[in-house]
This record gives C-alpha cells, structure tokens and sequence, in this order.
C-alpha cells in the first residue's frame, strides 16, 4: 500500500514538472558583452562594398537559409543613441537595412568612398562656406515604397545634431542646414569646413525615416529592433540572446538580396563557435584574431573560403600616458621604442596568417594613402640606443637591472582587456623584452568595461595594450592626440585623448586634416603630424589587428573582407545555390 | 545537502557507532591506520598527492626548464617530445615547467579552501548547535541566506573589490561551501549533545568551551574529514570553472583551471595538448583526494563498509 | 502538516530578505550601471542616466524602493535595455527550465540504475567501473567536458556519418526560431542535457548506491531474507523503494540549486537561460534584474528544500515533521 502511495506523489510530481517545462516552449534572453577593442573613433559614415553589376540580382531570394555566427549582439537597434555602438550591431543589422549616402569600395590599394545606389551620382562640392548638394536617385524608396528624400537628411540630421544621448554627433554639429531644393536634391550647409562630409548620413547612423520616426520617440521606436528598411534586407525578429533573423526587403530598388532568410546566432564562447563552424551549424564566422582562432585555421578547414586580411580599420597599439612618470619624459618614451622587437612580436602573434611586420604609423591600414606608413620605421631593438637615451635622461641601472632615477625605478604598470589571451601573451612578450632593456612591466589588466569606460579616460595608466577601430575612412588624430581633447572639465571629460598627447606642434596639423576639404593637403598635414608623433614617441603602434573572415563553400557568392563593413557586407550576395 | 531539520536525524544514524566507542585514543587512531592502509586507493590517493605536491612546489629543482622562460628568436613550437615532455606552449615556454608551477597555485586554494571553510563551518555549526536558540536561529538564517545568494554573485563582487589573487579566490571559495560543513557540525552536535558523556561532562563542572573542543569536536573529525576532501576537490574543480567565466586566476599568474580555460580554443587542432595536460593534472589531483576521503571515511567509521 | 509549512515558509522570509538586501548593496555599492556612459560625447548622459534610475539616493532608500514595487507585482526594468524584468526572467526561466527537466530526468534514472546495480553487485567489476566513471565526471571541469562532447559527439561523428552538419546540434535550443517539440529540438538537447546529467550524475549516483547498501543491510530486510523470501524479491519490492526515499529528498535539493547554477552549460551551448541572464546582468550592475533572478531562485531552493522535507515525511512514516 506505502508503496503504491508513494509511487503516486512521485508519479504526480514528475507530471507537474514536465507540464510546467512543456509550458514553456521558447527560448532567449541575456545580452551581449563588452567588446575587446572598444574606444571607437571619428564619426559617422560608411557602408557596404560595391554593388553595381551582378545580373542575377533582379529576383529577391532564392538563395536559402544562411545560419551565420555572431559573437555579440547589441545592446541596442537605436543607433545614434549612446545605448549603440557596437560593431556587430552595425556589422548585422545597420549596414544591411538602413540607406546611406556613401559605400566603401577598394580602389586599386586603397579604400575609397563611392556614392551608394541612395544617390544619383557624387554630390556637388563648394567651399566657403560649405556646401555639399546631394542628388538622390529617383528610385529610392523605404520598403514602404515612400520615396527616400531630403526629408529624411533633414531629420536624421536634426536628431543627431540637436538630440540628446547621441553615440557621436561629430560633423552633424558642423552643418548650418539641411535644405531641401526639390524631393531629390538636398542642399547640406556647414558652418566651418568639415572634411569628413563623406561620413556623415550613413555608416554608423544611416538616414532615418522622417516619415516613420518624426513626431516620435525614436529610441523607443527603435531599441528592440525595427521593421523599416531602406536597404537590401529587412529585420524580421530579434530574438535576445539567441538570434537576429533577416529577410529580403523586397522593394530595395538596388541589387536585390538573394538569400531567402539569414539567422545570426548568437555563439558567446569562441571555442563552442568555432567548432560550430567546423561542424557545419552555422556557415561563417567573424572570429577575433585570436591565437587559437589562427591555430584553428592552420590546422586546416576543409570547404572554407578565409578571407584573412592585414588591411584593417583597426590599430594595436601600446599607449603610453605622455602625462604620467615616466613616460612624461620624451627620452624615456623613445626608449622604451628601442627596447622592444616589435617584428618578432607581430610575427610571434599573426605569423601563423602571413602577418609579420609590426605597423610604423598611429593610423590604421586602411588610412594608408594619408599616413607616413615608415614613420616608426627607426624604432627598432637597440638596447645601446637605450643606454643613451635613459643615461641622457638621468637613468642609472640599479642593482636589480631596472632604470633608475632619483630613487624611482622605471617600475611601469601594463594594463589591458583581462580575458583577450592575445593581448596577455603579447603582454608577457613585452615584458620580458623590457626587463632586458631595464623596464620592469607589472601587469595589472581590467575588466573591458573598466579600462575603457574609467581608467583610460581618467589617465589612471601608465602603459596600455588596446586596439583603435575606425568605422569609416577619416583620419581620427586629432581626436585621440590633439591638446584639446584631453579629457577635461572643460570638455566635460569627453576627451578621447587618453595619452594626454600635448604637443604645440602637432595640434595645428591635426585640426587641418579635420578642416582641409583637398586630399592632397589633407594627405600632407596628416603624414607631417604622423612623423611628428614618432619623434616625440607619443605612442607605440604595433599591429593592424587582421581582421578573418571564414566562410564555407556551401555559400556561393563574392566573399570578401570589408574593414568597415566586416566579411558580411556582401551578404546579399550570398546563396546556397 | 538536506535541509536543517532532517540532518540531526540522518546524522545521528550515522553517528551512533563513533560515539559509542567513547573518546578518542591512542589505539584507536593505530586502529585507524591501520584501517586506512587496507584501503588500497587511498593509499595510491596519497602518493599521488604527494607526488603533485612535491613536483609542484618543488618545481624549482624538478622542473626541466626557468619558469617563464620564453624563446624570443625561435618561432617554431615543439609538441610534446624528448626535448619538451609536454611540448612548447605559444611563446616557446616549456609546458612541463608551466604545469607544475600552474600546480602550485591550484594545490594551495584546494588546501586553503579545505582547511577554512572547515575551520568556519565548524565553528560556526559547533557555536549553533551548542548554544542553541537564539545562536541557532542567527546563525543558521545566515547560513540559509549565504545558500540562497548564489556564488557567482559573491564571486562577480569580491573580484571586482578585491581583484583576482590566489588569496582572494580561496576565499571567495572559501564563501561559498562552509555552509555545507556548517549545518553537518550542528546536525551532529545536536545529536551528541543529549548523549551521556556530554551530560557527565557538565556535571563534572567542564566549561562549554572545554566541551565543545575536547569532546564535541573529536567526536566529529571523521565526517569533517571526509567534508575537508570534498571541499578541496570542489576548490580545484571550481577554480577552473572561474577560470572560463572570466572570474578566476588572471595572467601572468598561471593555475592549472587558467591554463585550461585559455587553451580550450585549441580543441581539435595539433596545439589541442595543451589543453589535456593541465586537465589531466586536475584529474589526477581530484582522484587522489577523493580516494583519500573514501579511505578516510571507511576508516572512521568501518561499518559504513558493510 | 499545513502548520509546519507555513511556519518553515515564514521562517525562510528573513533568509530571503536578508539576501535580497545584501546582495542589492553589494551589486549597487561594486558596479555601476551608469558605467558606460561616463566617456559619452553627450556628457550630459550619465547625469540624466543617474537621475532617471535614482542612482545618487542611498542604498537602502532604492533598496525600499525596490522592495514597495515588488509587494504590488511592479519587477522593475533592466537598467542596460529598459526591458521590463519580469519578460526577461519568465523567457529565460522557461528556456533554464527545459535543460532542468531532461538533465534532472536522466540523472534520476541513470543514478537510481547505477547506483541499485553498484549496490547489489558491490565489489563487482562493474561497481568499480561505475564508481571509476563517477570519480571522473566529477573530476572533469564542465566546461571541458562540454567541449569535449562538442567536439566527439558534434563535429566527429557528424564527419563519420558523413553528414552535412553535426551529428548532434550545439547552438541553441533550436535551428529557427519556432519552438516545438521536434526530432531538430531534441537533436539540440542531447549535448547541454548529456553535460548537465554529467555534472549532476556522479554525486547522485553515489548518494543512491550508499542508501542501497544501507537499506540492504537493515533489520528487515536481514528478516525477509531469514524468512526465506527470495533475495530478487527482497531487492526489488522491499529494498529498492525504501531506498529512493534520501535521493529524492536530495534531488529536489539540488534541481533548485540548478536554476541559476547552468551558466557552463549555457555558455557553452548558446541557450540564453536564467545562468547567463544572471551572469550577464551582475556584471554590468543591472540590480533589478539580479533582484528578480534572486526572488525567483531564492523561492525555488526554499520550496524545493520544503517539498524535499515533505517528501520524506511523506515517503518515510518513521519521519515526522514538527
């Protein structure tokens, strides 16, 4: 009898609990995390690779369901709010759904701006004051089928410019007005020279729906993720935590999407996303160029088109704190430039892809054309150029070898983003070439969220391992290296000028690159600051950070690496067929 | 791991067959010995512990290679072989010596979160179950909190208060599993309380103190024992576990639970042993401390045998 | 009996409100929510983001704050999405409560085979095999293990079967979002649900062979078998149930503990349940979620840790509850 009773309570519970588990049919939640290389640069402006040609591209789907892996998902959809600002929010969604004025595109070597299918053709220019008229292509329309006008520049304009919480309203500031001369031709106005007008409506913001958005509250319109599109494809669901889905906007009046549907599936762990991929569940990935992630590319994958590229948006750098002992002290700067093996370094971290030179300029890859691409060239390990220049400086090896002066020991402390193995191996690389060299390393690295939410901008740091990511093709200098810029009351700490960089002669220069409309001058002013920031050893640059893209066979289609736009810029091309 | 009014009761099933052999001797503990030597595992437990201690402490004088000593000019990376036993990990270091350093940090966190969480459960549970009442009650709604809070927050708040030492993971550890010992020692004083010889204890005008340490305690090493292996076991394991969510040992400083949580990215490719060979010195370690507890227990107490 | 419930239900509301206000001033005094905005180029952000959420009144002022709207049902909103608490702990729950279930099922019945069989045939091969597997599943960090499933169960075998993807599926909980019960879902379940039943196996199994062994060497069973019942009868009408009674007592222990403690198996697999939800929020210091994950996990180790004392009693006529 016991027995039978008992059996029953079980029999009971069990059946509660496999009903209350049934009820409970889907799935999602959690948010993305922190970025690693966070510290994003410049302003707005930026897009998708070339379109144009491409017969097929007249039918919309037909290319099946691509189930891609994503590391992180935004935080949020509302991309000029601050709640933004992750690259694989842009990578996903933004590039692919919202309009902008300019794509990227590679011209022989170098990334240039080309005008996107949003505009008839490249804007007119005129200087003093300035003034860009966009022409915008007839056929442009929301998949609404509301024509995309000048009412839509208008709008975005005056929400990034005059709103509040906005991610980064540089250049949109600039512009006096935004006037429209028909429903095609809209007339931008700017107040002083703003040389990066190319970034400006798209890239990080897109153009916004006027007609949709005005009136509103646009981040609650947008936050959780929106329906509207002016681009290839539009978002069907965001499932947090698990997944974003994407379908083809049908009434895109440029080359059309193929794939039928594209999941992004969130993977956090890189280990569990790699053999994902190998495994065939999802079909590309975008990994950070971490050792194992090199190893595993090495250690061959079969069927995969890898796009390994070293020509990158991205800058790796050691930063030094030009404001703090010891590196206040131009000698000491220079030599701890002499100190390190930069080449071995680079060629320990990304030998295993062909990336073996450490870069010699304080701007990324892609910003080639403008930069003095050998002006850290001189930087090379010489430990009597170190003897010199600390003996210069009033430097005397102590005992234990380490510099010292005036009873302080050159003891510096090395910070970077706690759990990137990448960095943490560089960091051992680094210090153990120090130390031969008299410089004693102590490693102390922070939670991303800390390092670059506090510490940098609050100057509490002496040596830091971090990457600069540019999201369009404009020379950011002046920002992380102008005087002004220092984080300050007076900027109300918004300063991006973490190194405290204060150099008379530099900041000239870099302001001109930010004002100067005429490449060739641009390109001048840029290349003399370059050189001028390698004689004062503001920083030191070390590698591209190569971005990887690895996409299997399966998929059919132009796979490519955008800096900006990631290997999924061209995902409208792609098809299982 | 059940709740507080039903361990005296399971407790004291147990415990019946201690007490009643009366206080501790020194034949008893020979008996002991004795006991434990028979218990083949337990014996191969603690060579191997022994082994891992010394190769990790002393890894100084046993380890082939300087700790940290990289090769800066030669690129290439040896896999396990004559010359690197373990192979070379990414920056040329020998991995063997990087194990055993590794070792050390994993080995002390075991032994510190055994012997603190030990030393606080006891306490703790000894003072309620012997004070009763008013002690009890605190007490153990403070331990009911500490389960209800769950460990990751505790650990997610003292990383970011107290950074991420070996000291302060072995207490965080430490936080995180004295509840267990807690409510065993007060389940168990409960019981032996209302024995005999306690009662003649106090009438024979003892102290609580004196009672508690000379005659409660002893009484209830064998169970806190075997509490003490499993706690380190946990450690070791969970340690690890920190590792992969960010929480645990930070680099430069090494640990075995480290060393495997980077290297899990390698799975499948031919750097893959550097992820085998630290989880197979955590593999070891966790078995022979089991086994220890095993011997210590049948040890203890015989019966439990049968 | 309903009097002894109550009471150990009134007695378990300090525990969790202790625990509630600790943990609100540990998470608010150590992480700051308003964090990432403090380098915004509207330096204005943080300010307003500070004043929206209270974030400048003491802490125990927010804590009461908390506390009121809790008492009318009001969880609160996410301070990193604005999402309200309540959607985003009732979709992670249900996602946590799937693995819970097929993990808790399938350890269930393995430790009780096991843990019978080790008993029975003590001292066998097959006892020291299985106790030699249970020592390694406990030895073996779950992540690892995890890993290594992915690797033998997921990627290679799904290459020997010469299939277009992995044999068994790893990322999520399904392949598109539609989420039934189907051949796709249970070919995702297999290596979260194999990790977990690892993780939680060994110890019950363990647990499972020793109440065995106790039972069979109890008065009454010693009495059946001097009676001359058959020992197979003896084992499996008598001994076998009496024994079950201390696993389920623990098991409804430790399935409560699971609710929040999946963030391996959750990272590992990409199943955004309530571990990740927790482990996510409380490092960006996003209280009200971390709140609302408490009350919920907290309210299930009270009342699985009651329903476990009841069971017994229920089970165990020679327990009785006061």
């Amino acid at each position: 009898m016991r027995g039978k009773r008992r059996l029953a309570t079980m029999m009971a519970l069990f059946l509660a609990f496999a009903l209350i588990a049934a009820g409970c049919g889907s799935d999602d939640s959690g948010t993305g995390s922190d970025s690693s290389s966070a510290a994003t640069n410049g302003d707005g402006g930026s897009d998708e690779s070339t379109p144009t040609t491409d017969a097929a591209s007249d039918t919309v789907g037909g290319g099946g369901t691509l189930t891609l892996g994503a590391e992180q998902e935004p935080d949020c959809m509302d991309w000029i709010n601050t709640c933004a600002g992750s690259s694989w929010g842009s990578w996903m969604v933004n590039y692919q759904v919202m309009p902008r004025a300019f794509d990227f595109a590679k011209e022989g070597d170098a990334w240039v701006y080309e005008p996107s299918v949003l505009l008839a053709g490249e804007p007119e220019v005129t200087s003093n004051p300035q003034v860009v008229t966009y022409k915008l292509n007839p056929d442009a329309v929301w998949d609404d089928k509301t024509p995309i006008t000048c009412k839509d520049f208008i709008y975005t304009w005056e929400q990034v410019a005059k709103g509040e919480d906005v991610y980064d309203p540089s250049g949109y500031v600039d512009i006096a007005s935004v006037e429209a001369t028909d429903d095609t031709t809209c007339k931008v106005t700017f107040s002083k020279p703003y040389a990066g007008w190319k970034s400006l409506f798209g890239g990080l913001y897109g153009v916004q729906p006027a007609h949709l958005l005005e009136g509103k509250d646009r981040n609650a319109e947008m936050k959780d993720g929106y329906k509207f599109s002016g681009g290839p494809f539009k978002l069907e669901s965001w499932e947090k935590g698990t997944a974003i889905t994407l379908v083809p906007n049908e009434n895109y009046w440029g080359p059309k999407a193929k794939p039928d549907k594209v999941i992004f599936k969130l993977i956090p762990d890189t280990a569990a996303a790699f053999q994902a991929f190998k495994a065939g569940e999802v079909l590309a990935i975008y990994p950070q160029p971490q050792i194992d992630a090199i190893e595993q590319i090495n250690a061959g994958l079969d069927d995969v088109t890898s796009v390994i590229s070293a020509d990158t948006g991205n800058l790796e750098a050691l930063w030094m704190n030009n404001g703090k002992a010891p590196f206040d002290s131009v000698a000491v700067r220079q030599a701890f430039g002499y100190a390190l093996d930069r080449d071995a370094i680079v060629k320990r971290l990304f030998g295993g892809i062909g990336v073996e030179a450490a870069v010699n300029s304080l701007n990324p890859p892609i910003l080639s054309a403008l930069a003095d691409n050998a002006a850290w060239s001189g930087y090379k390990l010489d430990l009597a150029k170190v003897d010199e220049l600390m003996t210069g400086d009033g430097w005397a090896k102590g005992a234990d070898g380490i510099w010292a002066k005036g009873g302080q020991r050159a003891s510096i402390e090395f910070k970077t983003t706690a759990g990137n193995k990448r960095r943490e191996l560089t960091q051992q690389i680094v210090q153990e070439q120090a130390k031969a060299a008299g410089f004693e390393l102590t490693i102390n690295n922070q939670k991303a969220g800390d390092l670059f939410g506090q510490q940098l901008p609050a100057g509490d740091f002496q040596l830091a391992l971090y990457a600069q990511v540019l999201t369009n093709l404009e020379p950011a200098n002046c920002g992380l290296f102008c005087s002004k810029n220092i984080p300050t009351d007076a900027n109300g700490n918004t300063g991006q000028n973490w190194t405290r960089t204060n150099i008379p002669a530099l900041d000239p220069l870099l302001e001109e690159v930010d004002a100067t409309v005429d490449d060739a001058a641009r390109a001048k002013a840029n290349k003399e600051a370059d050189k001028i920031q390698a004689e004062n050893m503001v920083s030191l640059p070390l590698d591209p950070l190569p971005n990887i893209g690895l996409v299997s066979k399966k998929i059919k289609g132009d796979v490519e690496e955008n800096p900006i736009t990631s290997v999924f810029g061209n995902l409208y091309q792609w098809s299982l067929n | 791991m059940t709740s507080l009014d039903l361990t005296s009761e399971e407790a004291g099933d147990e415990l019946v067959d201690q007490t009643e052999a009366g206080s501790v001797t020194r034949s008893q503990w020979r008996l002991f010995l004795r006991r434990f030597l028979r218990h083949r595992l337990a014996v191969l437990g603690v060579l191997i512990f022994v082994a891992l201690l010394v190769m990790s402490f002393g890894a100084r004088w046993v380890a082939p290679f300087p700790k940290n000593a990289q090769n800066l000019t030669d690129l290439t990376i040896d896999g396990p072989g004559r010359d690197h036993l373990f192979g070379q990990d990414e920056l040329g270091r020998d991995y063997f010596t990087e194990v055993l350093y590794a070792g050390q940090i994993s080995l002390k966190i075991g032994i510190a979160v055994a012997v603190l969480s030990t030393a606080l459960g006891v306490a703790m549970g000894a003072i309620a179950g012997y004070f009763g009442k008013l002690a009890d009650g605190i007490l153990m709604r403070v331990t009911d909190a500490f389960l209800l809070v769950p460990s990751i927050a505790i650990l997610a708040v003292a990383f970011k208060k107290f950074g991420n030492s070996d000291i302060a993971v072995a207490l965080v550890l430490t936080f995180t599993v004295w509840m267990t010992v807690a409510r065993l020692v007060r389940g168990q004083v409960l019981t032996i309380r209302e024995l005999e010889f306690i009662d003649a204890a106090r009438i024979a005008g003892a102290s609580s103190t004196r009672i508690i340490v000379r005659h409660l305690v002893p009484n209830m090493v064998g169970p806190i024992a075997v509490n003490a292996t499993l706690a380190m076991v946990n450690a070791i394991v969970a340690e690890s576990t920190l590792s992969f969510l960010g929480f645990g040992i930070q680099p430069p400083d090494t640990s075995w639970g480290n060393l495997l949580a980077q290297t899990r990215g390698y799975l499948g490719t031919s750097k893959a042993y550097l992820l085998y060979f630290p989880c197979l010195f955590i593999i070891l370690a966790v078995l022979a401390i089991s086994f220890i507890g095993d011997g210590l227990r049948d040890a203890f107490d015989p019966e439990s045998k049968k | 009996m309903l009097k002894y419930i109550i009471r150990r239900l009134l007695y378990s509301m300090p525990a969790l409100f202790i625990s509630t206000f600790v943990l609100f001033w540990a998470v608010r005094s150590t992480f700051d929510p308003a964090a990432k905005f403090i380098g915004s180029r509207d330096p204005t952000t943080y300010a307003r983001f500070k004043e929206k959420w209270g974030l400048d009144d003491p802490i125990p002022v927010q804590y009461w704050r908390w506390l009121k709207n809790i008492v009318q049902g009001d969880w609160g909103e996410s301070t990193a999405s604005g999402e309200s608490v309540w959607s985003m702990i009732s979709r992670a729950f249900g996602t946590t409560l799937q693995l819970i279930f097929w993990g808790v099922l399938f350890s269930a019945i393995i430790a009780v085979l096991i843990g019978v069989y080790s008993a029975i045939r003590q001292y066998s091969v097959g006892d020291y095999v299985f106790s030699g597997l249970s020592y390694l599943g406990i030895a073996v960090p779950p992540f690892v293990f995890g890993l290594l499933a992915i690797q033998i169960l997921g990627v290679l075998l799904g290459d020997k079967l010469g299939l277009d993807g992995p044999a068994f599926f790893f990322v999520g909980l399904h392949s598109d979002e539609s989420g039934v019960f189907s051949w796709d879902y249970v070919r995702h379940l297999v290596l979260p649900v194999l990790t977990l039943t690892v993780q939680i196996v060994a110890s019950w199994t363990r647990f499972q062979r020793a109440s065995m062994l106790d039972v069979m060497s109890s008065d009454y069973v010693r009495t059946a078998r001097a009676k001359g019942v058959p020992r197979r009868r003896v084992v499996f009408r008598h001994a076998f149930r009496n024994s079950l009674t201390p696993l389920v007592t623990v098991m409804a222990v430790d399935s409560a503990l699971l609710f929040g403690g999946l963030i391996i198996t959750e990272s590992l697999f990409s199943i955004p349940g309530m571990g990740r939800l927790f482990f996510n929020a409380i490092q960006t210091g996003d209280a009200y979620v971390v709140m609302g994950w408490l009350l919920v996990s907290g309210m299930f180790v009270i009342a699985f840790n009651l329903i476990a004392d009841v069971l017994y009693a229920v089970l165990d006529p020679r327990v009785r509850l006061a």
